[in-house]
């Protein structure tokens, strides 16, 4: 990380403004207390944010829902409900854009945890995997992967329900070209496995087959592989 | 060569919710997303392999709309007016140089003259501090893609164009998840 970034309130607010997933990293671990930060300086941040909306005589309010989605769905609860806090304490502002602001904040805040419920509802699948965007889901949730931890899930996936060699694995994501040992694939597998049960209350969901390999558990609920096909031209 | 996609599969036709007084004009960097547009941007990514170029690259933010017919419109996110009210014309927005709030920049419907669009995103490299950086698009359009979401398909359909131009690399960013 660049030691020359400034950590005040005013500059970390910018990350707000700006948004993208590298800025959400810095601004999750300044809530953490990495870097130097903690959920002090985070919600001052937030406060600079919503303010300089608040003050304005425009707002976005589709950003605004943006930053409250996220907080709910990747910040602390702790965070979370002092956010609530900020936005419950503004609301019923009589001026326009302070309350556009708040409000924003608060649907985004609010509207995610309703979104995840019914998400959890809704799916037919715990896991989800989408082939054409290379993005792995639960309970609609994305689980960021890197692309070896993609092309193992993708492969299992794909023959889901039985079992896969590591042999078969390491040749599938090195195509054959300067493969590592086959330990590699135990390592992907465990990193695979902590992403996975962090959202999905511990529950497991690829099997060790002594012997044989790894299978994607394919029982009580059954685990979607969506691949979007683009059509042809006529 | 890019696939050709029927253009509803991107999403149904929405007017923009809102057109501000001073987006009476077209942005100066406005172009067509087309094979020779994505090589360049390919070749633009590639070559970030310093800190000067890195600062560069990731200061830069370009906004597109996907028309009517499918064609995917794309600018330079640009300032219309300084908060003086002096007009300026080809000068990128600085992110993380002000409150968004503090700009009046030329936003998505100044691509299409205001008309109606099926899709519109941002398109951006990010990356770790100084290290490698990657082509992210997202929805993230106030104005065509708030009041009626696009849907996975279409997500889904418009990644697959940008991919066909710019390589398979590029991520949709939902805006919702960080980076580990």
């Amino acid at each position: 990380m660049n030691q020359d970034r400034t950590l005040d309130s005013k500059t970390l607010s910018l990350e707000f403004s700006s948004f993208r997933p590298f800025d959400r990293k810095r601004l999750l671990a300044i809530s953490k207390g990495a870097l130097g930060g903690g959920p002090q300086l985070f919600i001052d941040a937030l406060e600079v944010y919503l303010e300089s909306w608040a003050n304005s005589d425009w707002v976005e309010e589709y950003e605004i829902e943006r930053v409250g989605i996220w907080i709910a769905e990747n910040c602390h609860g702790l965070i979370a409900s002092r956010a609530g806090m900020l936005a419950s304490l503004q609301i019923e502002s009589d001026r326009t854009n302070r309350r556009k602001t708040y409000y924003a904040l608060r649907k985004g805040l609010t509207s995610s945890r309703a979104e995840r419920v019914a998400r959890s509802i809704a799916q037919d699948s715990e896991l989800v995997v989408e082939l054409d965007t290379k993005t792995v889901r639960i309970f609609g949730e994305v689980v960021p992967l890197t692309t070896k931890e993609f092309g193992i899930i993708e492969l299992l996936s794909l023959r889901k329900g039985r079992a896969v060699s590591k042999e078969t694995l390491l040749n599938y994501l090195y195509d054959g070209m300067d493969r590592p040992a086959s330990k590699i694939i135990d390592v992907f597998i465990a990193k695979l496995r902590r992403k996975f049960a962090l959202r999905a209350n511990g529950k497991e969901f690829i099997e060790t087959v002594a012997g044989s390999g790894y299978i994607l558990r394919d029982s009580d609920n059954p685990i979607e592989t969506k691949i979007n096909q683009p059509r042809q031209r006529a | 060569m890019a696939e050709v996609l029927p253009p509803d599969i991107f999403g149904t036709l929405r007017l923009p919710s809102r057109i501000d007084s001073w987006e009476n004009r077209k942005p100066a960097s406005l172009a067509i997303l087309n094979e020779s547009l994505g090589q360049s941007l390919l070749n633009w990514a590639a070559s970030v392999n310093n800190r000067l170029l890195w600062i560069s690259a990731t200061n830069t933010n370009f906004i597109w709309v996907m028309d009517q017919e499918g064609v995917v419109h794309i600018a330079v996110e640009e300032l219309a007016e300084l908060e003086d009210g002096t007009k300026v014309i080809g000068i990128p927005r600085r992110a993380k140089l002000s409150h968004k709030s503090q700009d009046k920049k030329l936003g998505h419907p100044t691509l299409i003259e205001g008309r109606a669009a099926r899709i519109a995103g941002q398109l951006f490299l990010d990356g770790p501090e100084s290290g490698p950086l990657n082509w992210y698009i997202d929805d993230n359009s106030g104005r065509y893609c708030r009041e009626l979401k696009p849907s996975t398909e279409n997500k889904s359909s418009v990644l697959s164009l940008f991919r066909s131009y710019i390589g398979g690399n590029v991520i949709f960013d939902d805006g919702y998840w960080t980076p580990t």
